[in-house]
């Protein structure tokens, strides 16, 4: 059992408190589901549930922790690492290894597990989630999400009776995550799970789910009420799973089809196909290889996109999405194939000013000293104007909710606003092409609203804006294509209303269609993509 | 991308045990040092890019080409020219250098260009891991042979980000490739900022990640079941010893 009682932290003794009376008594077993907005508290607790605070990061902690009736200051940490194992949210800082196999033994060796268990351990472990074979694979040679995995799967070899996971799908494909929750209830593991996350997206695998908001437990108890619960959700700036989102809570399926009626016309309307937009860029059989790898990343793509267009890109972790991203931006040099934007191949044009790349981490992009400064340093290397640069930098502030901010230390910001940050610093010059490296992933709810609102607004002021995303509410919303990869080829660029029509593509690009989606489909067999499509099409009798 | 050179492709050279690579590199470094023939030396430079073929590396040999020749050209002509000697010749119009300078140069440009060939086989066929667990087997503490081959990663680690903020930077307008010298040096400012916070944040976190992971300083890890020294090792070592200790005796000979 984990018992915290009025418990209250502050990282310093004067600073503002992270967490504020929280009582709370996980049973051994339980899964329990953490969710809460950007600054909820969420890391904090999962650092104090797993003695991370006290024992390794210090802070000012006031009521009590026990772990098994003990006290977890009193609990020596290499015994309570043997029962209680964390992924941190940054978890590219919790692999030490060069090799997954490594990387899999390097926990239970150091709790005194001897090699060779720890390899049958680490092969069991890759077994049961589907891995088998990868013991070999170099660490740099993995994708963000495989990284992500083998971290979370190295927490597995030492059989841990607790996992606390801040986050953990971060950068993983939607259809795994799922699959690696329902393949926890399967595998050998038969310890409590606490998984800290922005979203609910998963909750019925859960038996509880505890709502923190501001330092503060908003809620506590059976997931059920509280998803269906929006006044509750709303205060806690978390997005209403499924039905709720579109329907008053209570609704069923047949109360829809009885209560509501289908607009055919307005789902006709859906379907209008789109004018043909004048080409901007045009891949034609492109080839890629890292150095350091045999294996091709890229093999044979040729598509085109037009100007005006918003296209999500989606395939599995290790397709070539973000590799495809970089050559179209002219980061990377290739040389089988040919880019063309505007009709010239881009090895004989400077794609600076042209070209804005937003990165997955904020922190590879910040580097000014106020975020003002850091959202016009790129103005200020195209050398524009000082009333311009003042006038445009303060739009983008107000639209993107950092106004309040402007004088402050970009790396004193939370993840979301140094996120947030990195968008507004490359948007702000307003490039005719915008790319995105999954910009949505650490904002909670609000946030993503608030910066995809801004993406539309440039892309309906004719910007193109390529967008990789593993958050399909997302690719669902915006934007009117999807390019799906998938092993370096593509699997299909279109519309995206036939790519989430075909189950078949869907399942190769390790992708899952929306709750709304299947509900769609449930109610008439007709495919709305989200929740402006139900509104439109299903009114009230 | 990655800047260090072991890639498991499960060559011959590559099953030896750690402790053989080890001790072989030793014993090779130590044979080198006492070889005075140019022509050992470059039959020794040969026979290395033959285990890098072996070894099937030769990636890695390809990728440092460029550089091995700079750096073997600009030793040979710097000892060349600091060569001390009584008499002096002509080498080509207008130069003078002492008598035997060249043939001094190519040797120690040979013994130098030998010693990085073995350097880089050892680290194309070892990981650091490996590296780590031969240097306990042999009696290394383990904390200090982890802190090396984390020391590795990390300037892996380190790398990547610098080449991802480079990127990033570039993609904003300040690109540190162009320019006058002192425009690029100004350029560079903008990258080390997020590389030093980047690298404190990593130190920050690396202590509770490590210890997460039941890391401590006392810890005694069992790798000695992963390695066996089997009958190739030994013949490999004793090969390696044989030969330092043939190149010893010729040199000890007298001629």
């Amino acid at each position: 059992m984990i018992s915290l009682s009025g418990l209250n932290f502050r990282y310093t003794a004067d600073g503002p408190p992270v967490l504020e009376d929280v009582r709370l008594r996980i049973a051994p077993g339980e899964r329990v589901l953490v969710a809460g907005r950007n600054g909820a508290g969420k890391t904090t607790l999962s650092k104090i549930l797993s003695g991370v605070i006290p024992h390794v990061e210090k802070g000012v902690v006031e009521g009590e922790c026990l772990f098994r009736g003990r006290r977890v200051e009193d609990i020596p940490y290499p015994e309570m690492v043997k029962d209680i194992a964390i992924l941190f949210q940054d978890f590219e800082a919790q692999i030490v290894s060069t090799s997954v196999g490594e990387e899999l033994v390097f926990y239970p060796l150091n709790t005194g597990v001897p090699y060779g268990r720890a390899r049958e351990e680490a092969a069991r472990v890759l077994e049961e989630f589907g891995l088998a074979g990868f013991e070999r694979r170099a660490i740099h040679e993995l994708s963000g999400g495989e990284k992500q995995k083998i971290a979370l799967l190295s927490l597995l070899t030492v059989a841990p009776s607790w996992l606390i996971l801040d986050e953990p799908f971060t950068d993983i494909e939607p259809a795994s995550r799922e699959s690696i929750l329902e393949a926890l209830g399967r595998s050998s593991f038969r310890g409590g799970v606490v998984l800290f996350d922005q979203e609910l997206a998963h909750y019925r695998l859960f038996d509880r789910l505890l709502i923190l908001h501001d330092g503060r437990v908003l809620y506590d108890g059976d997931p059920g009420p509280a998803v269906s619960d929006k006044g509750l959700l709303d205060r806690a700036g978390l997005e209403a799973p499924g039905m709720l989102r579109v329907f008053p809570a209570g609704t069923t399926v047949d109360s829809v089809r009885a209560g509501y009626a289908f607009d055919e016309k307005a789902f006709a309307g859906l379907h209008r196909a789109e004018p043909p937009a004048e080409r901007l860029i045009e891949v034609r059989n492109l080839s890629f290889g890292y150095k350091s790898s045999a294996a091709p990343v890229l093999n044979d793509i040729s598509l085109e996109v037009g100007r005006g267009d918003f296209v999500a890109v989606v395939g599995p972790n290790g397709s070539g999405k973000t590799t495809l991203m970089k050559l179209l931006a002219g980061i990377l040099k290739f040389r089988e194939g040919d880019i063309l934007c505007r009709g010239t191949s881009i090895r004989r044009r400077d794609l600076t000013g042209i070209v804005g790349y937003v990165y997955q981490n904020p922190d590879n992009q910040i580097f000014a000293a106020t975020v003002e400064d850091e959202i016009a340093f790129i103005l200020k290397m195209r050398k524009a104007d000082a009333p311009v640069i003042e006038e445009k930098t303060r739009r983008i502030m107000d639209l993107l909710g950092l106004a309040d901010k402007r004088g402050v230390d970009p790396f004193t910001l939370s993840k979301g606003d140094r996120e947030k940050l990195a968008c507004a610093s490359i948007l702000v010059a307003e490039p005719e092409i915008i790319i995105l490296d999954e910009p949505t992933t650490g904002l909670d709810f609000p946030s993503v609203q608030e910066l995809m609102a801004l993406i539309e607004r440039l892309n309906g002021q004719g910007r193109t804006v390529l967008m990789i995303t593993h958050a399909m509410e997302v690719a669902a919303a915006y934007g009117r294509k999807v390019l799906a990869l998938e092993g370096g080829r593509v699997l299909f660029f279109g519309e995206k209303r036939a790519f989430f029509a075909d189950g078949n593509l869907l399942d190769r690009a390790r992708v899952r269609r929306t709750e709304l989606m299947d509900l769609s489909l449930n109610l008439n067999g007709r495919l709305l993509l989200g929740p402006d499509e139900f509104r439109a099409c299903w009114t009230k009798r | 991308m990655s800047v260090f050179f072991y890639r498991d492709s499960g060559s011959p050279l590559h099953g030896f045990d750690p402790r053989t690579k080890i001790a072989a590199l030793l014993a090779l470094f130590a044979a080198i040092v006492f070889i005075d023939r140019t022509v050992v030396l470059a039959g020794l430079l040969a026979a290395l890019v033959g285990l890098f073929t072996l070894a099937r590396s030769l990636g890695s040999l390809r990728r440092m080409a460029v550089l091995f020749l700079l750096i073997g050209a600009t030793t040979f002509v710097l000892w060349t020219l600091s060569y001390q000697g009584p008499e002096k010749v002509r080498l080509i119009a207008g130069l003078t250098v002492a008598r035997g300078a060249t043939g001094r140069a190519a040797l120690l440009s040979l013994r130098f260009l030998d010693m990085l060939l073995a350097g880089l086989l050892f680290l194309s066929v070892t990981s650091l891991e490996d590296l780590s667990a031969g240097l306990v087997l042999f009696g290394v503490p383990y904390p200090a042979a982890f802190a090396l081959s984390l020391s590795f990663r990390l300037v892996i680690v380190f790398a990547a980000t610098g080449a991802t903020i480079v990127e990033a930077q570039k993609v904003r307008g300040n690109d540190v490739e162009r320019g006058s010298l002192l425009r690029r040096i100004r350029a560079y400012a903008p990258l080390l900022i997020p590389l030093i916070l980047n690298g404190l944040r990593r130190v920050e976190t690396l202590r509770a990640a490590l210890e997460s992971k039941g890391f401590s300083p006392r810890n005694r890890v069992r790798v000695g079941e992963k390695f066996r020294m089997r009958r190739r090792d030994w013949l490999a070592l004793a090969g390696a010893l044989a030969f330092l200790a043939l190149v010893i005796i010729l040199r000890a000979e007298p001629r």
